[in-house]
């Protein structure tokens, strides 16, 4: 298995400010400058104030705008910003590690260097954990950090993915990308779920559900329309003032519905409950199951980058590969053009039903008319998997077999899966104590438990707790994980970037690439193939005790690697001259 | 072919989920290790003070 792949992780802060936490990091190895970010590409839409392409900040005036003034604040469900009362922060560093730490939404957010295969990447995130956990204490040992995804009071916040997969025009990826990724992203939460105890957003869009599988009587199913049809009426009053009785009538109605413990739910997902939209730009507000933000810091003739933002925050080792190696796998099905053919009657609605189906059977309706459970609709991408992966390479294997057999026991009985899968482990684990203390899933000692699963803290986290009792499947050992904090993979342009301000003076750094300065020029040096820039290709330069010009001929004559003297950056989609490499000779070290 | 599935399809397997709580040897394990685990829970409102500023 072989794909550039990476976990971008906005972790839950308690008792401090994200900035001082990423500020206080002492592996920090440079500023981040996204040298990919180019007026023009503001200008187009492309690019917002945090480097990211898409729409998350509304239009161009709304984004320049936020620059000046600050970010958005996005617990308003309108689509126009409004500024809040935290301002935009410069807290951004790449790391030793070629990580990317920084601030975003006011989390302070950890993303992996570029790995190439789900086992290293594996790694790379619990080496996050590591990092903001460390950063934090060194602020004030009191602040928590919780890699979660949801504050279980309606606000969400991200835990992406993100896969180079190979370009397709929008559409080919609207035609064959996007119904074969589908079916597999809202029901592969039955092993990446990390679990949740109640309901968030009873008034987003769509609104609330039961599972069809567990409705009983006429009765149930007439009063779940009822509540979906003023749920939905809400939304749109929500923001409307001269509506606010209506506003305060329907939130009366949903917290009787409360007492009456519907909202007791054990959800599989922290994220289901926060998507409204199947594909889309946006990240903040109606999230789309596909989001679009093809940025692939790369080649993009050739590559485009998935960007995923349906998935949880994985504490167990077993879950977090299973996340991103069976999405690899799936990409490859898709690349070339084997993957299976699935279609939901509402992904969407799926997606939320699977999540809060308290029954766990995980029944799911096709267009066709027939029903599924997810574990099936999952067993159709393992077979195919199977089929022609099988035999490729170790990881790959190892990637089957675990899928099976977390299927396979997800049928039969998931609380097998204690340790390896983290809904599972969570479950099992204030179900426990709920017996203890005869306790209801609403309990506040319970919901402290569930939060506290997250803690990253060694001592004060209860995955850790368990992980420390030999309960966890491990797939890595704890000294790979701290070898991670301050080393770079080797087989990917991470490693080249992590290492070179060691032997020459960096003036900035991206994902793509970095400048270095010689003789009061800058010269830039893209790595637009993420698969160049590895030891084995450049490993030399850190060896010998070379000039500058030799490190620069070195890389310059490196596959996939464009070395230039302009300090203006050109796009990746535009194949740099030939004219602009560097050919200079002169002893400058 | 999908007839031919349809007819395969037993639905899905009807589990009592009050019985998962128990099964499993990890839980059983983590059951002996419940005092130590209540011990560990904050006794403050903790869930209810954690509220973050929303994200992506």
């Amino acid at each position: 298995m072989k794909r550039i792949m990476g976990i971008e992780t906005e972790y839950g802060i308690s008792g401090g400010e994200a900035s001082s936490v990423v500020n206080a990091y002492q592996g920090k190895k440079q500023s981040h400058t996204n040298i990919s970010r180019t007026n023009e590409s503001i200008v187009n839409g492309l690019t917002d104030i945090g480097g990211h392409i898409g729409g998350d900040y509304g239009s161009l005036q709304d984004q320049l705008e936020l620059y000046q003034f600050g970010t958005p604040s996005v617990h308003t469900r309108v689509s126009t910003p409004v500024i809040s009362s935290f301002s935009f922060t410069a807290a951004d560093d790449m790391l030793d590690n070629g990580a990317r730490f920084y601030v975003d939404m006011g989390h302070p957010e950890y993303s992996t260097p570029e790995c190439s295969n789900p086992k290293d990447l594996v790694i790379a995130d619990k080496a996050g954990e590591l990092v903001v956990g460390r950063a934090a204490k060194a602020v004030n040992p009191e602040i928590r950090i919780f890699k979660n995804n949801s504050d279980g009071q309606g606000h969400s916040y991200g835990t992406h993915e993100n896969y180079l997969m190979n370009r397709v025009t929008s559409d080919e990826f609207k035609e064959r990308v996007v119904p074969a990724l589908l079916p597999f992203f809202v029901t592969r939460q039955i092993f990446t779920g990390s679990g949740k105890i109640g309901l968030e957003n009873a008034f987003q869009h769509g609104g609330y559900s039961s599972s069809s599988s567990t409705r009983s009587s006429p009765y149930e199913s007439q009063r779940d329309d009822t509540f979906l049809a003023l749920e939905n009426l809400g939304y749109h009053f929500l923001d409307i003032p001269e509506f606010r009785d209506v506003k305060k009538i329907l939130l009366r109605l949903c917290g009787e519905r409360e007492q009456r413990g519907e909202q007791q739910l054990f959800q599989l997902s922290q994220r289901a409950d926060f998507f409204t939209e199947l594909v889309g730009l946006q990240t903040t507000y109606d999230r789309p199951l596909i989001n679009t933000r093809d940025e692939p810091h790369a080649d993009q003739s050739k590559y485009m980058r998935l960007h995923v933002i349906n998935g949880d925050a994985n504490m167990c080792e077993v879950a977090d590969f299973l996340k991103v190696g069976t999405t690899s796998l799936v990409l490859d099905l898709i690349e070339d053009n084997v993957a299976p053919q699935v279609e939901l009657s509402d992904p969407i609605k799926v997606f939320r039903n699977i999540s809060r189906d308290q029954s766990r059977c995980w029944e799911l309706d096709l267009v066709e008319g027939r029903r599924i459970i997810a574990v099936d609709v999952q067993r159709k991408y393992l077979e195919a998997a199977k089929t022609h992966y099988q035999g490729r390479d170790e990881i790959t294997d190892e990637l089957l077999n675990r899928w099976e057999f977390t299927l396979d026991q997800l049928d039969r009985d998931p609380m097998q899966l204690v340790g390896s899968i983290d809904w599972v482990t969570k479950l099992a684990l204030i179900t426990q104590i709920m017996d203890k203390n005869s306790l209801n899933l609403n309990d506040q000692k319970i919901r402290n438990a569930a939060l506290q699963y997250h803690d990253v803290d060694r001592d004060k986290g209860l995955f850790y707790f368990l992980q420390g009792k030999g309960l966890v499947s491990r797939l890595v050992d704890d000294e790979e994980i701290e070898t991670a904090v301050s080393t770079a993979p080797i087989d990917t342009r991470a490693y080249l970037r992590s290492r070179i301000g060691e032997i020459v003076d960096v003036k900035s750094v991206d994902w793509e690439g970095f400048t270095i300065k010689s003789k009061g020029k800058n010269v830039l040096v893209k790595i637009r193939e993420p698969f160049s820039g590895r030891k084995e290709q450049v490993g030399q330069i850190f060896e010998g005790d070379l000039t500058l010009d030799e490190i620069v001929k070195v890389l310059s004559e490196t596959e996939g690697i464009e070395v230039s003297d302009q300090s203006i950056f050109t796009p990746s989609v535009y194949p740099a001259s030939k004219n602009t490499k560097y050919h200079r000779s002169k002893k400058s070290k | 072919m999908a007839e031919q599935e349809q007819e395969k399809y037993q639905g899905p397997k009807q589990r009592d989920p009050s019985q998962d709580y128990v099964k499993g040897r990890k839980t059983k394990e983590i059951k002996s290790l419940i005092e130590q685990i209540d011990g560990l829970v904050e006794k403050d409102n903790l869930a209810d003070k954690y509220r973050q500023q929303g994200g992506q």
